[in-house]
């Protein structure tokens, strides 16, 4: 395949929907569409998190609408700002969305993209095999902790994966760096999630962020998330 | 809003977090601001809550997506009668490809010269750059059919004043 993915294709590979098995081959070796992905996925994950969005998604889902706080608005906006003019940063994350936030006393300071992906095989991908295994990748984006989690939405059950306890440990350093033990796949574990801080924090307040995340709500303004969808097929 | 028969919660969740950003910026170019893009974002889900299991078999989900956020926007531009604006240039809308922005301006010129269908061929091929096929994935044609249609509305912008 020559040509760069379409809207259409970069759509479905920004949101995680099924794609077209030529335009992943040709995701996996382009740059310039991975950028393309990720710059998409930054504008998602900006507008869910916009009080529009969210009174729309209270309007159609019945959930009460979260007020951005004032200092977290006003942060959200020197992003905004920042982000449209910086490219993003190069970690790899074909099928994750991640989520912003900037400190509201950090100013413009901005560290860049937080990411998380599913290896298989040394390889990223958004789907595997029950009984395979895979190893998670995080791109911490200069954040010194993290903490990543398995998200089923068929239950919304949220479970801590590394650490087990749903602590914070040291993240790796590197666009994509692997974290903790291999897993293998089993039915119904479809997104992966990892949340990122710079200073330690209670489990409860970890797990929260987590929850936030997947909901498309804000985020507390110490923590950054980033998460990973894996179509799980039957062996 | 009404129930969504057969869908969880869940399910309606992972539908709005994976499809809103989709619709709402295909439908803030289509319409051209804020209040009628959101209009649009609630009618598609609306739709989508309804017509679940059609849409849930979709080999590409996202076509249908593309589709009905399409026909929705120019139903609401219709009812409107704003048809006129239906592809002007957004000034404020974030932009991805600069190439896309230069084709809506272009496009914003053809306006009052193409019907329904051409606009909707002429959004997907030159505002979203999809290809001729997934074009007639989109509007549930042959690409034989697709074909001949983009064949028409080429010599049609020709005479208007050449392509992108």
């Amino acid at each position: 395949m020559s040509e760069h993915l379409s809207s259409l294709a970069l759509d479905e590979a920004a949101t995680g929907a099924p794609f077209e098995a030529a335009d992943r081959d040709h995701l996996a070796g382009c740059a310039q569409c991975q950028t393309a992905v990720q710059e998409r996925q930054a504008l998602n994950a900006r507008l869910l998190a916009t009080p529009q969005a969210q009174a729309m998604r209270a309007r159609l889902l019945g959930r009460p609408v979260q007020q951005q706080p004032a200092a977290v608005a006003r942060a959200t906006l020197v992003r905004r700002v920042v982000l449209t003019a910086l490219p993003l940063a190069a970690a790899i994350g074909l099928f994750f969305t991640a989520g912003f936030q900037a400190r509201p006393d950090d100013g413009d300071r901005i560290k860049g993209s937080v990411s998380v992906g599913v290896l298989l095989d040394g390889r990223l991908t958004g789907r595997a095999k029950v009984g395979a295994k895979v190893t998670v990748a995080v791109g911490a984006a200069g954040h010194g902790l993290v903490s990543v989690f398995a998200f089923d939405p068929a239950s919304s059950s949220l479970e801590p994966l590394f650490p087990s306890d749903g602590s914070l440990t040291a993240a790796p350093k590197g666009a994509s760096a692997p974290v903790g033990a291999p897993l293998e796949v089993t039915p119904g574990t479809t997104r992966v999630v990892a949340v990122f801080a710079d200073s330690p924090a209670a489990p409860e307040a970890i797990r929260a962020a987590a929850l936030a995340h997947v909901r498309g709500q804000p985020l507390p303004p110490t923590f950054w998330a980033a998460s990973a969808s894996l179509e799980v097929e039957p062996k | 809003m009404a129930e969504a028969p057969g869908l969880d919660k869940p399910a309606l969740e992972a539908l709005f977090t994976r499809y809103t950003p989709v619709i709402y910026r295909r439908a803030r170019v289509l319409m051209g601001n804020d209040a009628d893009a959101w209009d649009a974002v609630q009618e598609v889900f609306e739709r989508m809550w309804h017509h679940h299991e059609g849409f849930r078999g979709e080999a590409r989900p996202m076509t249908w997506v593309y589709r009905i956020t399409t026909n929705v926007c120019f139903n609401l531009l219709r009812g409107k009668k704003v048809r006129q604006a239906a592809l002007r240039p957004v000034a404020d809308e974030p932009t991805i490809d600069a190439a896309s922005a230069e084709a809506r301006e272009l496009l914003s010129k053809w306006a009052a010269h193409l019907d329904e269908r051409e606009q909707t061929v002429a959004t997907l091929l030159y505002i979203d750059g999809l290809t001729q096929e997934e074009v007639a994935d989109v509007l549930g044609l042959s690409r034989k059919t697709i074909g001949r249609e983009v064949d028409a509305l080429r010599k049609k912008a020709e005479a208007l004043g050449g392509l992108p």
